[in-house]
């Protein structure tokens, strides 16, 4: 029977030791306490950058304050039950700030208890900071640069050229309205939809006009409504 | 249960239509079924947390894993901490079972005839065997392939080494019982 109990006292102490262990690893229950506050803070955070993001999609602007979002209940700080405070920074970025419970950089690394669920990205430190976000860029709607608008020219404007030219310019027709204007004999891209474009240049590619332009208004010229001139 | 109590159950003679494992009270069956579930669970979350130690501490190299660590994850404390808990459940049941079942197959050796003891015993011995020879095909295997590395070699030692602990003193428990009956 003494075995027995030589048996179970090392075990006893095996396990202890192992108990022990997990909780350096993984964490104490204080010390996971505070991070699971910390964990619910930037879920709520998540929560309320969606509400923003859904605002600024429907209003091309972030809100002023966090009431001006369309949420039933703002969500509070789980310990000081004050809202969050909210500060956009620029037109596109925004700052979430409450009092955290642990530092990021340490809590995260070893004894996160939804360490699966925290981007890195999303970084604090112990006691009051802030945590910015950015409108994704899917949610930005697009006001072409002029770069962009000259990769939407060449994406769309395959157009098939109808004879050699014997004129210096030709001229497509859409419902009747000069739409583009190219200029042959200078190599200069004149006119879209009645506004000057920046001049450019074109390319007779085979039998292909390929012509490269910058707009004045480049939102008006969509490679759709390019590709509906080529019919 | 007091001692008091224990001697009134050895005292109660058999019927003469029942086996002898039917002296025992159907208590002594349910301790044993008590004492084999605790024990699979503390062996089975003292060998996870040793997994999740030794990838902690000793990282696959190949990524390629023993099939307990997950290549594509970082450590998990969630994981640790429902060990943890598994084992402060389990572990104080199983040290009072074991203990106070210990006791009593001492003082009465006949106990040993328990019909759940024995086929606890040996589903025990065959889920163990089963357990060991695959961790030791493993081993060849890697070795085969090259992928022999600290964490498998540790990995190994784990499964190997609680599964051979709780085969061999089954083994012990099962010999004992012949000699006693021989």
């Amino acid at each position: 029977m003494r075995n027995y109990y030589l048996f179970i006292g090392v075990l006893s102490l095996i396990v202890t030791a192992l108990l022990i262990t997990g909780f350096i690893v993984g964490g104490t229950p204080v010390s996971q306490r505070s991070v699971a506050l910390d964990a619910t803070r930037l879920a709520d955070f998540s929560a309320l950058q969606t509400s923003i993001v859904a605002y600024y999609q429907n209003h091309v602007r972030l809100p002023e304050r966090l009431s001006d979002l369309s949420l039933p209940i703002l969500p509070t700080d789980p310990v000081t039950r004050q809202a969050y405070i909210y500060q956009p920074t620029t037109v596109t970025s925004f700052k979430l700030c409450t009092e955290f419970s642990t530092d990021s950089s340490t809590a995260n690394s070893s004894a996160s208890l939804l360490s699966y669920q925290i981007s890195s990205e999303y970084t604090h430190k112990k006691g009051y900071d802030c945590v910015t976000y950015n409108i994704p860029e899917y949610a930005v709607p697009s006001v072409p640069t002029p770069a962009d608008a000259l990769s939407q020219f060449t994406k769309g404007i395959y157009l098939k050229e109808q004879s050699s030219p014997t004129t210096n310019a030709l001229v497509i027709n859409y419902n009747n309205n000069a739409v583009i204007t190219v200029d042959y004999s200078q190599a200069r891209f004149l006119s879209v939809g009645g506004d000057l474009v920046e001049p450019e240049t074109y390319f007779l590619n085979g039998d292909l006009l390929e012509i490269y332009g910058v707009t004045t208004r480049p939102a008006y010229i969509s490679a759709s409504q390019i590709k509906d001139l080529s019919r | 249960m007091t001692s008091n109590q224990q001697q009134n159950e050895v005292s109660v003679p058999p019927s003469p239509s029942s086996s002898t494992a039917s002296v025992y009270s159907m208590w002594d069956a349910f301790e044993h079924v008590l004492l084999f579930i605790s024990l699979y669970t503390v062996a089975i979350s003292i060998a996870l947390m040793l997994h999740l130690f030794v990838d902690k501490w000793s990282p696959d190299i190949f990524r390629s894993g023993y099939g307990f660590s997950p290549s594509f994850a970082s450590f998990q404390p969630y994981l640790l901490r429902g060990y943890m808990a598994a084992l402060i459940v389990s572990y104080p049941i199983f040290s009072f079972l074991f203990l106070k079942i210990a006791g009593r197959t001492k003082n009465l050796p006949s106990l040993r005839n328990l019909r759940a003891r024995k086929i606890f015993i040996y589903l025990t011995l065959i889920g163990t065997f089963i357990i060991s020879m695959i961790s030791i095909i493993q081993i060849v295997l890697n070795f085969l392939n090259g992928n022999i590395t600290v964490n498998f070699l540790l990995h190994f030692f784990v499964t190997f080494g609680i599964s051979g602990l709780i085969f061999m003193y089954y083994v012990s428990q099962v010999k004992g019982d012949r000699q006693i009956h021989a």
